[in-house]
């Protein structure tokens, strides 16, 4: 799945890292499993499944145009946006970085 | 010219005057049972440095509420509210959970609050409440 998700965000505009980034970039987005969730069994056995991943997108600056390119990317890939799941704004002082999670889903089969 | 005439059982039109009537009561029921199935998987989620303190208490559920906008019926899981944290100072309790949940440049998030809301297991908690409050009238 990370190999997806890498070739995916390839050339993307800020760098982007698994769980971790140890950069300086002024913007970035890192990402990371948070959760799976059955949505077909049969006969005691799991059929298809989904898996969520959380994106977190850091900046400086507006992060705006990050995320509707993040969306559009990870949507094309056959990800589903999951506002329920993704975060409010939030702004760290220490840091100076504003930062926004993303929560995506992809169904995936056993 | 045919005619036909069709009378509905008084039992039938009884049941379906019952529920027409206890309609609030048993989805409220229903909404209420699932958001208590999910605060305690919130509750057995936390983070281990959680445990014996005072933002266990932060946990709380909303009333029974109606949304005029989409009809709908509605209880949340929510955390809110203020606790004073081992170094006895008062502290927010939702700025404290949502850097667990999604984390920081700093941090590492320890998802909890999300993976609390598991759909199969509320949907059969509605289901069962579902079935005891309208007394099976609704089960399928």
């Amino acid at each position: 799945m990370n190999e997806l998700i890498e070739q995916t965000l390839n050339d993307f505009m800020v760098p982007v890292s698994f769980l971790y980034y140890d950069g300086n970039a002024p913007a970035y987005v890192t990402y990371q499993h948070t959760d799976s969730d059955s949505v077909l069994a049969a006969d005691d056995s799991i059929i298809n499944y989904v898996d969520y991943y959380d994106f977190d997108v850091f900046s400086k600056g507006n992060f705006f145009p990050i995320i509707e390119a993040l969306k559009e990317r990870l949507t094309a890939a056959g990800f589903m946006w999951q506002p329920s799941r993704s975060s409010a704004d939030i702004y760290e002082k220490e840091t100076k970085y504003y930062h926004k999670t993303l929560c995506f889903a992809i169904e995936r089969s056993n | 010219m045919a005619q036909f005439k069709l009378e509905l059982p008084d039992d039938i039109i009884k049941d379906i005057q019952k529920i027409d009537k206890n309609y609030e009561q048993i989805f409220g029921g229903m909404v209420k049972a699932g958001a208590e199935a999910a605060q305690s998987n919130v509750k057995s989620l936390v983070p281990a440095s959680w445990r014996g303190s005072e933002i266990m208490n932060c946990i709380h559920l909303t009333r029974v509420y109606r949304t005029p906008s989409d009809d709908g019926i509605n209880c949340k899981v929510n955390i809110s509210g203020y606790f004073y944290n081992k170094q006895g100072v008062l502290t927010p309790a939702p700025l404290v959970a949502n850097v667990f949940e999604y984390g920081s440049t700093k941090f590492t998030k320890h998802p909890f609050f999300r993976k609390a809301f598991k759909k199969g297991q509320i949907e059969s908690v509605m289901l069962q409440k579902q079935s005891e409050l309208s007394g099976g009238l609704l089960d399928e």
